[in-house]
């Protein structure tokens, strides 16, 4: 049970530090619409 | 958490114990519990659809003959627009949202989804966005009339005030899609049970997995868009005014290159559905998993390559026409060995017609009509006839509605027993789908007939030709709108007064680690995960056994 709380307690780390990576990448994508037909 | 783990485990067992839901309208506003917000979502999109389907009620009456008969023409035009609006952002998207907030976390053995605070705030932004778009009906000038495409210079230059409102809708929808996907990804990269590898998904998890990607990478162009309409209408800029050194032509390619990846976000999750259904009730595995696996992932990669075939008529030169032409065909390859792979699973199977069973008959054969059309859309000089016609209202309502909306019916009447431990009234049900799969074909089919023969789409009167095929298809309409008051009905009768289920698994031979906890789902389920041997014999494809 212990292990299994300790398990769980690290996928949930995983998943902020996915969570975060894939946030950065959405807004990196809004910021290049933007960048890109402004430079058209 | 800095506790000792004897301090946990108590903890942790009083949790068990005692933490059933709360009571009261506040459980709703706080809840993070995955099957809460799972079900917020889906009354929020079932609402949408009703108030979306009485919009559809007022084109289809206003067409039911020639002549302006009910509607202001610009008031008909508001309620195109938020017709579309409505049923994309409001109806389809958070329906899959909340059927992928339920099952996932079920469907990989993990306790809830991975970031439960911010799934709260994922759904409770909807509402918002949802009252805000509807309000801007009773703004002065009305509602946005530019069609649910909002192109430039109409959404810009030529759009009544309440644009900036509907502009900030669709600022709010687009972010609570992509905190929505953001906790997909993580959940389903991060939260498995440890021991179910990605190749031992069910495919509706992994159809929402790929489709949470495409939202990554197409709503964050959305929000683009909407960012420099708002700029370009209120800050002096002039990235869609060809006045100012803009160019018009290229909001629609920045608006398709989300467009076009969009409607995969609307038909990937319906493919995992099937997938679901199919298997279970023709008791055999699905027939080439990883095939399918594939497959959904060239969709998606292919669906960012084909955005222009909505433009053929803007002036490209033909090498671009020739490109996006094959390119568009080229998704048909995928698309095809999934229908293969539905069709070969019910060959030789042992099949049962239970309601999910037929309603994804239903969407396998209406589905398929529907990409046959955009097949024939496709085809470059042929679209010089068909763009702009009836022909692609009844192509993406068979792409749309028999095929995303009858999946996530299908998927209600799967599921929904095993939430609420209740079963519905089958007799009822089977009533209702030779219902709605008669009318709808009533409604939409001959709408091909009308777009061949020239008929325009958004327009509030036409030319007395094309009135027999318009009366036959308001009269579809209409039967097909009153088959979701049966609907309601027989989902509020299951919910509140259905024969209960004892059965874990509610269909005989359904595979599936949701189909391993008690019926109905408790509120927590998997605090501990699902040991090897279990998920392995629970994996409904064959490269397991
Ligand atoms: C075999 C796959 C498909 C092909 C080849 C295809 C092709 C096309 C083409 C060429 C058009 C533009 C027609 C025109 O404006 O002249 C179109 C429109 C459309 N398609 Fe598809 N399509 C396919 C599948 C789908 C799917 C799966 C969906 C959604 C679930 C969908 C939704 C739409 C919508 C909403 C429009 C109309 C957009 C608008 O102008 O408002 N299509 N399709
Ligand atoms: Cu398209």
């Amino acid at each position: 049970m212990s292990q299994n709380l300790t398990q769980e307690e690290r996928q949930r780390r995983g998943a902020r530090k996915t969570a975060l990576i894939v946030a950065v990448v959405a807004f990196g994508i809004f910021l290049f619409t933007i960048y890109s037909t402004y430079k058209q | 958490m800095a506790t000792t783990t004897s301090d946990v485990q108590i903890d942790i067992d009083a949790h068990d114990a005692h933490h059933g839901p709360e009571k009261g309208l506040l459980r709703w506003v706080k809840t993070t519990n995955h099957k809460d917000i799972g079900t917020l979502y889906l009354w929020f999109a079932f609402t949408m659809l009703l108030i979306g389907g009485a919009m559809a009620m007022v084109i289809r009456a206003e067409l039911f003959q020639p002549g302006l008969q009910l509607v202001e023409p610009q008031f008909f035009n508001q309620m195109t627009t938020l017709h579309g609006l409505i049923m994309v952002f409001g109806a389809i998207m958070p329906a899959f949202v909340g059927l992928a907030n339920w099952q996932i976390p079920l469907m990989i053995g993990a306790p809830d989804m991975a970031l439960p605070r911010m799934n709260n705030w994922s759904f409770w932004i909807l509402p918002f966005a949802g009252v805000m778009l509807l309000s801007t009906l009773f703004m002065k000038g009305g509602g946005p009339a530019f069609g649910w495409t909002f192109y430039a210079p109409l959404s810009t230059t030529f759009a009544p005030e309440s644009t900036d409102f509907f502009i900030f809708a669709i600022h709010m929808l687009g972010f609570s899609s992509i905190m929505g996907a953001i906790n997909i990804i993580a959940t389903v990269m991060n939260m498995r049970a440890p021991d179910m590898k990605l190749m031992d998904m069910p495919l509706f998890v992994w159809t929402w997995l790929i489709t949470a990607f495409l939202l990554i990478a197409a709503m964050p162009v959305l929000a683009g868009a909407v960012t420099m309409m708002l700029t370009d209408r209120n800050f002096g800029t002039s990235f869609f005014d060809a006045a100012g050194g803009g160019d018009p032509v290229m909001f629609q390619h920045i608006f398709w290159f989300f467009g076009h990846p969009e409607v995969y976000i609307m038909i990937l999750p319906a493919f995992g559905v099937i997938s679901q259904i199919i298997p279970t009730f023709a008791r055999k595995p699905l027939f080439g998993y990883s095939s399918m696996v594939y497959a959904t992932a060239s969709i998606a990669l292919l669906s960012f390559v084909v955005w222009a075939h909505h433009m053929f008529l803007t002036g490209m030169p033909i090498a671009g026409q020739m490109y996006f032409m094959y390119a568009t065909i080229m998704i048909s390859v995928p698309t095809g060995v999934k229908v293969f792979n539905w069709v070969t699973t019910m060959w030789r199977g042992s099949l049962t017609f239970e309601t999910p069973m037929l309603w994804a008959i239903a969407f396998v054969i209406l589905f398929t009509i529907g990409g046959f059309s955009g097949l024939m859309l496709g085809i470059a000089p042929a679209d010089i006839q068909y763009h702009d016609t009836y022909f692609v209202v009844a192509h993406f309502h068979y792409v749309l509605v028999t095929g995303a909306l009858f999946s996530i019916i299908a998927a209600v009447y799967y599921w929904l027993p095993k939430w609420c431990g209740r079963m519905y009234n089958e007799k009822l049900a089977r009533i209702h789908f030779w219902w709605a799969v008669i009318s709808v074909n009533v409604l939409f089919f001959p709408q091909h007939f009308l777009g061949l023969a020239g008929m325009p789409r958004r327009i509030p009167d036409y030319a007395t030709q094309f009135a027999d095929f318009n009366m036959i298809s308001s009269i579809g309409g209409f039967a097909f709108g009153s088959s979701f008051l049966l609907l309601t009905y027989i989902i509020v009768s299951c919910i509140r007064s259905g024969e209960p289920i004892e059965d874990e698994r509610v269909w005989e031979s359904a595979k599936g680690l949701e189909w391993t906890v008690a019926t109905p789902a408790p509120y927590h389920t998997f605090n501990e995960p699902p040991q090897k041997d279990k998920i392995l014999s629970e994996s409904s494809h064959v490269g397991a056994h």
